[in-house]
This record gives C-alpha cells, sequence and structure tokens, in this order.
C-alpha cells in the first residue's frame, strides 16, 4: 500500500463509531484521486462511493480496498455520499451530495454533540451540569443556546415539556427494561422543575442540586437544524439528516423535485412500513411514537415518554405523533409535547401554531392531520 | 345473430378467400403476442428484482470489518466484538439475526429482510445489515434505509 494511503486511512479512523468505513475510505481516496486528476477541489463532489461485489463471507481487508480504488475514481456523478454513526444512543444517517470534505465535518460535528449534550457520558455539558451540586458551570454556546430553546418550550407548556426530567428519567432503564420502585420515583419527582434551570452568559446551573437535565425532547432536532446549516453553508442543497428517526430534508432532489419523507407504522415498529408520507423540501419532519424503547413486565406496556408530573410513561391515546416544520428543534418539542397533550390537544396545539403540519395516529389506529396538512395516507 | 350468419352466407367466394386470409394474419399476430407475454413473463419470473442471486447482505461490525453474504446461498456468519456477539443467518433467499447477546434483542425483533435498501441494526452492539443488489452501491440515495420510493423514514 502505498504510504500515503496509509495516513488518509489512519486520518479516517479517527471515526471508530462510523457506520460504512469502507465506503467512506473508498469514497474519500476515490475523492483524492478525482482531485488529482482534476486538479481542482471542487471536483470533489463529483466522486461518489460505490460497491463492488466480492470476498463472499468474509471480511473485507484493506489490501481490497486499495484494489478497487481505481475503479472508484471513475464513479458517476449523480450518487450522494453517506455515513452512517452510532451517536446520540441511535443510528445517524447522512445522506448529501457533498464533498468529502464537508461530509467529514458533518460527522465530526456529530461527534462534538454527543460529547456535549449526553446525559450519561461524563464530562459533557450536561452531565457537568447535573453533577455540579447547584453551582454554575460553564458549557459550549450551543449547550446555552438548546437549554434557551428548551426552556421556551418548558414555560409555554406549563411544564407538560420539562428538561428537568432527568431526575426521574436516569432511574428508568428502558434498554434493559427495569421499572423503578416507587418510592424512588415519589422521592425524585419534586425534583422535576424547569425553574430550577439558570443561564447566565456562558454558564448554567440548576439551583435544586438533585435536579438533573435530559435534552432527550429537543437536542435531536436542535442538532438537525445544525447540521443542515452546517451542510448549506459548505453549500450542499440537497442532502437528507436522519438521526434515529428525525429527519430533516434538505434542499431538493438533485434534480430539483421534493423529497418524499415517509411516517413509520406505529404497529409494525420492526418493519420499514409506512402510514403516509410528505412530499416536501428543506423541511424537518419529526416523529415520537409509543413504539420505540418500549418493554412490558406482567402485561404492563412501558414506553419512554415520561409525564414530568407524575414520573410514569405519560397516559395519552396517542400512539405516534409527526410534525412538519422549518425548524426540527421546534418540531422534536412539539412531538413530545402533543404526546402528552393527547389527541385534541395536540391537534389544537399545532392548528394554532403556524408553520406547521401534524398527523397523529390514537391508540384506537385512526389518523387524522392538520387542516391543510399535505401528508399523503397509505 | 341470425341476420350476420345470412350476410356471410351471401358473400362471394372471393370475398370469403381474402376474410379467410384476413383471419390467419391476426390469427397469427394474436399468437405471436400471446407467445411473446409468455417469454417475458418466464424471463421476468427467472431475472427479475425479486431474484435472491444478485441479492447481498452486507454485514458491518463494531470494529469495521464488512462481510458480504450472498442471499442465494445459506449460510451462517458469527459476527463477535468487544460491544458483543450476533449470528447472523442467510436462508431461503432472507438474512436475519438468530442470537445475540445484548439485553433488549432488538436485533433478532427486527426479524427477516430480503430486499434492497432494507437494514437490521443492532444498537448495543454497532453492527448493521444492510441488503444490496449486485453491482449497485449501497449508499444510493433511495436505498438510504427506507422502502423503496422514500428517501428517508421519520419514525
Amino acid at each position: 500500500m502505498h504510504p500515503t494511503d496509509n495516513t488518509l486511512a489512519n486520518l479516517l479512523d479517527l471515526f471508530p463509531a462510523r457506520r460504512s468505513p469502507r465506503l467512506t475510505r473508498r469514497s474519500f481516496l476515490a475523492g483524492i484521486a478525482c482531485a488529482c486528476a482534476a486538479g481542482a477541489v471542487g471536483t470533489l463532489g463529483a466522486c461518489s462511493p460505490t460497491r463492488s461485489q466480492d470476498a463472499s463471507g468474509s471480511a473485507l481487508t484493506s489490501a481490497d480496498q486499495a484494489n478497487e480504488r481505481s475503479s472508484d475514481a471513475a464513479a458517476t456523478s449523480q450518487e450522494p455520499l453517506r455515513e452512517t454513526l452510532f451517536v446520540f444512543d441511535t443510528v445517524v444517517t447522512l445522506t448529501a451530495y457533498c464533498d468529502e470534505a464537508l461530509m467529514r465535518k458533518a460527522c465530526e460535528r456529530c461527534q462534538y454533540f454527543e460529547e456535549r449534550f449526553s446525559r450519561t457520558r461524563e464530562g459533557s455539558d450536561v452531565w457537568n451540569i447535573n453533577h455540579a451540586s447547584g453551582t454554575a458551570v460553564e458549557v459550549a454556546a450551543e449547550t446555552v443556546d438548546v437549554i434557551k430553546r428548551a426552556l421556551e418550550y418548558c414555560e409555554r407548556s406549563g411544564g407538560l415539556f420539562d428538561i428537568t426530567i432527568g431526575a426521574v428519567s436516569q432511574l428508568w432503564d428502558f434498554k434493559t427494561g427495569i421499572v423503578p420502585d416507587d418510592a424512588a420515583i415519589q422521592s425524585a419527582l419534586p425534583h422535576v422543575d424547569w425553574r430550577t434551570v439558570s443561564v447566565e452568559g456562558s454558564s448554567v446551573k440548576l439551583a435544586d442540586s438533585q435536579a438533573a437535565l435530559d435534552l432527550g425532547g429537543i437536542a435531536k432536532g436542535y442538532i438537525a437544524d445544525d447540521l443542515a446549516r452546517l451542510l448549506e453553508e459548505g453549500g450542499c442543497t440537497s442532502a437528507t439528516i436522519n438521526l434515529g428517526g428525525n429527519v430533516f430534508a434538505l434542499g431538493t432532489k438533485p434534480d430539483g423535485s421534493n423529497w418524499n419523507v415517509g411516517i413509520q407504522d406505529p404497529n409494525a415498529p420492526a418493519t420499514t412500513s409506512v402510514i403516509a408520507s410528505l412530499s416536501c423540501r428543506q423541511t424537518s419532519v419529526v416523529t415520537s411514537g409509543l413504539y420505540e424503547r418500549t418493554f412490558t413486565i406482567d402485561g404492563v406496556r412501558y414506553h419512554h415518554i415520561l409525564d414530568p408530573k407524575t414520573g410514569y410513561p405519560a397516559v395519552t391515546d396517542l400512539v405516534s405523533s409527526s410534525v412538519a416544520s422549518a425548524s426540527s428543534t421546534d418540531g422534536d418539542a412539539y412531538a413530545t409535547w402533543m404526546f402528552l397533550l393527547g389527541r385534541d390537544g395536540a391537534l389544537a396545539l399545532l392548528e394554532s401554531t403556524e408553520g406547521m403540519q401534524g398527523l397523529i395516529e390514537d391508540a384506537q389506529g385512526e389518523i387524522a392531520m392538520t387542516s391543510g396538512a399535505q401528508f399523503v395516507l397509505r | 345473430m341470425s341476420k350476420k350468419k345470412n350476410k356471410s352466407k351471401e358473400q362471394p367466394a372471393a370475398e370469403q378467400k381474402t376474410a379467410r386470409g384476413i383471419n390467419v394474419i391476426v390469427g397469427s399476430i394474436i399468437a405471436g403476442i400471446v407467445l411473446l407475454s409468455l417469454a417475458f413473463w418466464v424471463a421476468n419470473s427467472s431475472f427479475g428484482e425479486d431474484d435472491v442471486s444478485t441479492l447481498r447482505a452486507i454485514v458491518h461490525d463494531s470494529d469495521n470489518n464488512a462481510y458480504e453474504l450472498p442471499l442465494g446461498e445459506d449460510a451462517t456468519l458469527e459476527v463477535s466484538t468487544e460491544a458483543g456477539s450476533n449470528t447472523v443467518v442467510v436462508e431461503n433467499g432472507e438474512v436475519y439475526v438468530s442470537q445475540a447477546d445484548c439485553e433488549n434483542l432488538d436485533c433478532i425483533h427486527q426479524g427477516r429482510i430480503s430486499s434492497p435498501g432494507q437494514q437490521i441494526i443492532c444498537l448495543p452492539h454497532k453492527m448493521w445489515i444492510e441488503v444490496v443488489e449486485a453491482g449497485q452501491a449501497s449508499g444510493q440515495m433511495d436505498a438510504d434505509a427506507t422502502p423503496s420510493g422514500y428517501d428517508s423514514i421519520s419514525r
């Protein structure tokens, strides 16, 4: 292998969480090859990943990749780059018509947010705030920003949406299916109160030392907006950003036509069946569903959307709520808030908000959408 | 009905001959169309998009390895990394996870997949499986882990 190739491969190894390393390395190297051939960085975007079919059932080695590189350089121009990462406790898929450098920037940005917004990662901004015993903590500008946005929703929703749900949510384990003791929930509940959060300049403080932030209801939306901005500023006009089902359809398809975003069927979560779709451009589509992160014990189903007033999974007549909006931050917060409001309240909320389209499915399997919404039912 | 019959009886012999000739030609054309359709149908059913011989499962593990399994050949692949183990099985043109040592077994519950663009994801082990068509790039826009016709799925 050429020494330069080794260096490039090592550089790319900085991102171990990446799910499509083979595509990445090959497309990146193909990009370099194209750039060399054309003598211009601007042509990087014309190079794209391809995948040849070989080495059945065996691990593909870097030698295999090296052999395939030459054919990559001749790849067609109409294919996007795609990256898949395991971050934010979910799967992130970025598909963009852009150059490799911009895609790398977007991936690094995901890692940046992972290191700041995670409640469970020691040393993250949120972790530091939660473990500061009531003292102020200096945090990144984005952390301040997302908390400020979240607090607006806490206030507007009268505490139905509450980012200090962390005191309770840290007791639940939806992965292994553990219901906390009722006594533990009851003693944590008084510490769920967004008014304990104060932001001053670049520092954040929880006045209640036992309170804890959990940005789960808004962080993905905020990050989707940020990634969309980053790609746009880098000159990308065509991409889909999917943060574990939280979608931002950036710009249009390369031919100028709309993106087609499907809404997951909440009753068939393990499959890829959809109940509706939305033809859209430059739009965020966020869905909250009871089917994600659930478990059943003794016939009782527990889902992950907790009610800040009870500390238990929200009692709601909705099984799925979707919001299409210009801002994914808004869409994410709304989708969670709508759940706590229930069917009628959710529809009324969206009807009263300009620029938002909503689609909900209730426990009876009835699907409804806000007036003027352009979802097409399957 | 009887009128028509009478009319044809009254036709001169030369006209009848011509009519028979046309009948033969029309008949041949219809037979040709039927045969052609049949040929297309046979061709489609053997070489159509559901033909598993063109499909492959690509298994990605957390150590950045990628394994390719043709869906046309039954096989079992043990994927073990520091994150954990999954047993991937190809059977009757479908791929699925039969065993895993994670706690929620989501990967097993995701069932069997066999169409291009479909995926199975094991979050705790950072392992994922995708189905791709031979000779096609897996990173195509319309194969964004979604059923065909959708660019992305909101869930």
